[in-house]
C-alpha cells in the first residue's frame, strides 16, 4: 500500500513538475516575449489587403477588346534574405524571361529591395512564387494589355506603370477618361489561421471596378487605315501621317490612324513624337482643302452659283503679293465648279474677294475653325485663325486658299462632314457607350443650307472626275467627292514658305449624293518626288474607302 | 413681469414686527417668464420608482431561484445534458463560422482566378479576331479578299422581283444538289458580264459546301470573320447603320465564313435576280 502511495506521489510530483515547467514557459512567452510574439502573430494572422480595382476595358464598336486589364504581380527580391544567389538566379531567369546574368546582377545588389520584374501576368508570377525562394515576393497590381498592339495606339493612350501613379492614365483616352476607367480600390481586413487560410474576411472599403468604354472605332477599318498609312509611309517617307474615317451623319469616328505607330504595350519603343495623336494635335496650313469653306460661303450668300464664270489669269496681285496658280496657263474662263475641281488659287481668291473679309471671316468661324471640335480626345488643338482686326491688305490673297491659318485634321474632317451631312455641323465623337450606357449623339447646328451643301458636294465630284486634281482615284460603282490639298510649310529658318516641305492632304466622302462615309488623309512632308495631295493622299483615301464602303454595306451611288 | 408695487411693503411689514422670530426666509421675487416647477420633486419621485423596480427585480429573481421547477432541474441530471448541448452548439456554431470564412476565402481566390482567366481569354479573343490574322488564315486556305470592283450590288424591284421569284420557284427542286446546280446556273447567267462569278453568287441560293465558281478564277471570300459580318450586315434589310437602301442589295461570295449573309440576304430580291 505504501509502495502504491509512493508511486502515486512520484507521478503527482512528476506532473506537478511538468505543470510548473509549463507555467514557467507560459509566463516566459506571455510576459518576457509577449510583445514581440503578439506583433509577430498580428503580422502573420492579420492583414489589411488593398483590393486593386480592375480598370475598365476599352472596346471597339463591335465589342472587340482594345485595352484590357489583367491581374499581375510586381516581383521583388530582398537580396539580403537570399541563401543561394546563383542557384536562385538560374531558377528565376527562364520564368522571368531574362538572362541569368541580368537576374544575377539584380540579386547581387547590396539592397534590401530590388524589382525582378514588373507587371508579370498572375499565372506566371504564381509559378515563380511557387519556387519558394526566400526573399522573393510579389505585390498584386493590374497590368494593362493592348491585345492588338499598336492598333489605335495614340487614340487609346497609355497607363502609368511607375510606383505611386500605377494604373493612372497618361495619354489618349486612358488619360481623358481616367476617372471613368480607373474605378476605386477597396480594402479588406483578413484574419488567417496558422497555415495561412483566411478565417475571417471583413471588407472595410468596397472595391469599385472601373467602367468600360465602347468606342465608335471599328477595329477592322482601323486596321486597314493603319495598313494604308503604313504603305503611304513606305512609298513617300513622310515625317508623319494621319487619317480619319468618319460617319458624317453622326460624327462617329470609325477609324483614327497615325503614322508612325505607337505600341502602348511598349511605349518606350516609339519616339516621343509618335505618342501624339496628330489628328487632333497637328496644326497645319490646310491649303486647297480650305477652298471648300470659301466656295460654300459664297454659294450660301448667293454671290455665285456652281456655273458662275470667272476670268482666271495665271496669277493675281493682292496688295503686295502675287499669287500664282499651281501650273502656268493662259488666261481662261472657269466656272466656280471648275475652279474647285482644278483647285485654282486665283479663282478661289476671286471668290473670296466677292465675299469680302468680314463675311469670309464669319464663314471660317461658322465652319468651326479657331475652336476645338469638342471630340472626346485629349490634347486637341484649336488651330489658329487670324482675327478680322489683324487682316492686312494681302490677307484675302492667302486666307481663301488655305494659307495663313492653322487647322487640325479633325477640324477639316468636321467641316467637310458638315457639307456631307446636308449643312449640319456636328461635333465628332469617339465614345459610343460608357458602362454599357449609350452616349447621346452630339447635337449639331446648321452652317449652310442643305441646297448649298448639295451644290458643294456636286462640285466636289469634279475633283475626282477627268480633269480634276484627283482624277486617278475611283471606286467602281461609287460616286466619290472630295478635295485635294497641297500646302507649303513655313520654313522655320527663313520664316518663308518652304520650297521642299509640304503637307499633302485629301478629304472626301461617298456616295457623293448621299454621303455615308468620310475619310481625311493628311501626310506631312512627303518625300520621294511626290508632294501633291492628288498623288500622295488621294490614293490612300481611295484604298481606305474601297475597303470601308463595301465592308459597311454601303450600297453604291 | 414686475410684481405689483403693493407687495413689497407687506413683506417689509412682517419683518418689522417686534418680538417674533423670523422662521421663514422671505419669498424670492418672482421673475418674469413662464411658471417653473420645482425640479427636485420629480427626480425624487423617479429615484423612488427606480428603487422600487430594483427591489421588484430582486424579489422576482429570488422567487425564480427558489422555484420548484428550477430546483428540480438543478438537482437532477438533465441540466448536464442542457449545458452539454449548449456547449456543443456553441462549438458547432464557431466551427460553422470558421468554415464559412474559409469558404469566403476560397471564393475570393476563385473569383481572382476567374478574373485572371477572363482577362486572358479577352486578350486571346481580341488577338484571334485581328483582321490581318483572319486574312492570313483565309489566304492559307486558298481564299482571297474580294476586290470592291468585283462586288455586285443587285437592284431590288419590289413589283417585278416577286414575279421573278415566283417564276424561279416553278423549277423543280428535287434534292439538295439542286441548290448547287441552281446556284451554278444563276452564277453562269450572271457571269456573262465578265465579272468575278464567285463574288456574284447569291448567298441565299447556294450553300457554302456545295457552291462552285463557274469561272476559272480561284474562289474568293467576301470578307473574313469580322468583314464577313460586315458583308452580312450589308445585306440586312432591317435598318441600322450599315443597312443598305431598299433599292439595292449587295451580293457577296457564299462561304463558310459568311453564314450571316446567307441568312440575312432577302430571299425574294436576290433569288429573283439570280433566277432572272
Amino acid at each position: 500500500m505504501a509502495a502504491v502511495q509512493s508511486r502515486i506521489g512520484t507521478i503527482f510530483a512528476l506532473f506537478f513538475f511538468l505543470l510548473v515547467l509549463a507555467a514557467g514557459r507560459t509566463a516566459y512567452l506571455g510576459v518576457v516575449r509577449g510583445g514581440s510574439l503578439r506583433k509577430a502573430a498580428s503580422d502573420q494572422q492579420l492583414t489589411n489587403e488593398t483590393v486593386i480595382a480592375q480598370r475598365g476595358a476599352i472596346t471597339d464598336r463591335d465589342g472587340t477588346d482594345l485595352a484590357v486589364s489583367e491581374p499581375a504581380k510586381d516581383l521583388v527580391a530582398d537580396p539580403y534574405l537570399l541563401t543561394h544567389t546563383l542557384e536562385s538566379a538560374q531558377r528565376l531567369a527562364p520564368l522571368l524571361g531574362q538572362s541569368q546574368s541580368t537576374v544575377l546582377t539584380k540579386l547581387s545588389q547590396h539592397s534590401g529591395f530590388v524589382y525582378l520584374a514588373r507587371g508579370v501576368p498572375a499565372a506566371r508570377a504564381q509559378k515563380i512564387l511557387a519556387l519558394k525562394i526566400p526573399g522573393v515576393t510579389g505585390t498584386a497590381v493590374m497590368r494593362r494589355v493592348y491585345p492588338r498592339g499598336p492598333l489605335a495606339g495614340q487614340v487609346l493612350g497609355l497607363v502609368s506603370t511607375a510606383p505611386g501613379s500605377q494604373g493612372k492614365g497618361l495619354a489618349g483616352l486612358e488619360y481623358a477618361r481616367d476617372s471613368i476607367l480607373r474605378g476605386r480600390s477597396g480594402e479588406r481586413h483578413v484574419v488567417s489561421d496558422a497555415i495561412g487560410q483566411p478565417v475571417s474576411i471583413t471588407e472595410t472599403r468596397p472595391v469599385v471596378p472601373g467602367s468600360s468604354l465602347k468606342l465608335t472605332l471599328d477595329a477592322n477599318i482601323q486596321q486597314r487605315t493603319e495598313d494604308v498609312l503604313g504603305a503611304v509611309a513606305k512609298d513617300f517617307s513622310p515625317k508623319d501621317a494621319t487619317a480619319i474615317v468618319m460617319d458624317p451623319r453622326t460624327g462617329a469616328i470609325l477609324a483614327l490612324a497615325n503614322w508612325p505607330q505607337e505600341n502602348p504595350n511598349d511605349p518606350a519603343g516609339a519616339p516621343a513624337e509618335a505618342l501624339e495623336d496628330r489628328a487632333v494635335g497637328f496644326d497645319y496650313e490646310p491649303g486647297s482643302t480650305f477652298k471648300v469653306v470659301t466656295v460654300s460661303g459664297a454659294l450660301q450668300q448667293g454671290l455665285i452659283t456652281p456655273e458662275s464664270p470667272f476670268n482666271i489669269p495665271d496669277q493675281i496681285q493682292v496688295a503686295d503679293r502675287t499669287i500664282h496658280d499651281d501650273t502656268e496657263h493662259p488666261e481662261e474662263t472657269l466656272t466656280a465648279s471648275q475652279i474647285l475641281a482644278r483647285s485654282s488659287n486665283v479663282g478661289a481668291i476671286k471668290i473670296g474677294a466677292l465675299e469680302g473679309a468680314g463675311d469670309f471671316n464669319n464663314w471660317v468661324h461658322r465652319f468651326g475653325f479657331g475652336a476645338r471640335t469638342g471630340v472626346d480626345l485629349s490634347g486637341e488643338e484649336m488651330g489658329v485663325t487670324l482675327p478680322l482686326s489683324h487682316y492686312s491688305g494681302s490677307s484675302m490673297g492667302n486666307l481663301p486658299i488655305g494659307q495663313g491659318e492653322l487647322v487640325t485634321p479633325m477640324q477639316m474632317a468636321t467641316a467637310y462632314a458638315a457639307v456631307a451631312n446636308g449643312g449640319i455641323l456636328r461635333p465628332p465623337h469617339i465614345i459610343s457607350a460608357v458602362a454599357n450606357k449609350p452616349q447621346p449623339v452630339p447635337t449639331g447646328h446648321r452652317v449652310i443650307s442643305s441646297a448649298t451643301a448639295a451644290e458643294v458636294r456636286h462640285m466636289l465630284e469634279g475633283v475626282l472626275a477627268p480633269g480634276g486634281t484627283a482624277s486617278e482615284v475611283s471606286i467602281p460603282g461609287y460616286q466619290l467627292a472630295g478635295k485635294t490639298g497641297t500646302a507649303s510649310k513655313i520654313d522655320p529658318a527663313t520664316g518663308e514658305y518652304s520650297k521642299s516641305a509640304y503637307v499633302a492632304s485629301f478629304i472626301g466622302f461617298a456616295p457623293a449624293a448621299d454621303p455615308k462615309l468620310l475619310t481625311a488623309v493628311v501626310v506631312d512632308e512627303p518625300q520621294n518626288g511626290s508632294i501633291f495631295g492628288g498623288t500622295v493622299a488621294a490614293p490612300a483615301f481611295g484604298q481606305i474607302m474601297s475597303f470601308a464602303l463595301p465592308y459597311l454595306g454601303i450600297p453604291p451611288g | 413681469m414686475t410684481p405689483p408695487a403693493a407687495a413689497a411693503p407687506t413683506v417689509r411689514a412682517r419683518t418689522a414686527l417686534p418680538g417674533r422670530p423670523l422662521t421663514t426666509a422671505p419669498r424670492p421675487r418672482r421673475v418674469s417668464g413662464p411658471v417653473r416647477r420645482n425640479p427636485s420633486v420629480p427626480a425624487r419621485r423617479q429615484a423612488e420608482e427606480n428603487a422600487g423596480l430594483l427591489v421588484g427585480l430582486i424579489d422576482a429573481s429570488r422567487r425564480v431561484s427558489s422555484h420548484r421547477l428550477l430546483d428540480r432541474l438543478i438537482r437532477g441530471r438533465s441540466w448536464i445534458v442542457l449545458v452539454a448541448f449548449a456547449l456543443i452548439g456553441i462549438v458547432t456554431l464557431q466551427l460553422g463560422l470558421l468554415k464559412l470564412n474559409a469558404g469566403i476565402g476560397r471564393s475570393l481566390e476563385r473569383s481572382a482566378l476567374l478574373q485572371r482567366e477572363n482577362a486572358a481569354l479577352s486578350i486571346e479573343n481580341s488577338e484571334l479576331a485581328a483582321g490581318n490574322r483572319v486574312e492570313a488564315t483565309a489566304a492559307h486556305l486558298g481564299m482571297q479578299l474580294v476586290s470592291p470592283g468585283a462586288l455586285r450590288f443587285l437592284s431590288v424591284h419590289p413589283g417585278a422581283d416577286v414575279a421573278h421569284a415566283a417564276a424561279a420557284l416553278k423549277a423543280p427542286l428535287q434534292s439538295s444538289s439542286s441548290g448547287a446546280s441552281a446556284a451554278q446556273a444563276s452564277t453562269s447567267s450572271e457571269s456573262t458580264s465578265g465579272e468575278s462569278s464567285a463574288g456574284q453568287t447569291p448567298a441565299s441560293s447556294a450553300p457554302a459546301a456545295t457552291s462552285e465558281p463557274s469561272s476559272a478564277e480561284s474562289p474568293t471570300v467576301a470578307a473574313p470573320t469580322g468583314e464577313a459580318s460586315g458583308a452580312g450586315s450589308a445585306a440586312t434589310p432591317s435598318g441600322g447603320e450599315s443597312a443598305p437602301s431598299p433599292s439595292s442589295v449587295p451580293v457577296t461570295a457564299p462561304t463558310a465564313s459568311s453564314p450571316t449573309s446567307q441568312q440575312a440576304t432577302p430571299a425574294g430580291g436576290t433569288q429573283a435576280e439570280a433566277g432572272g
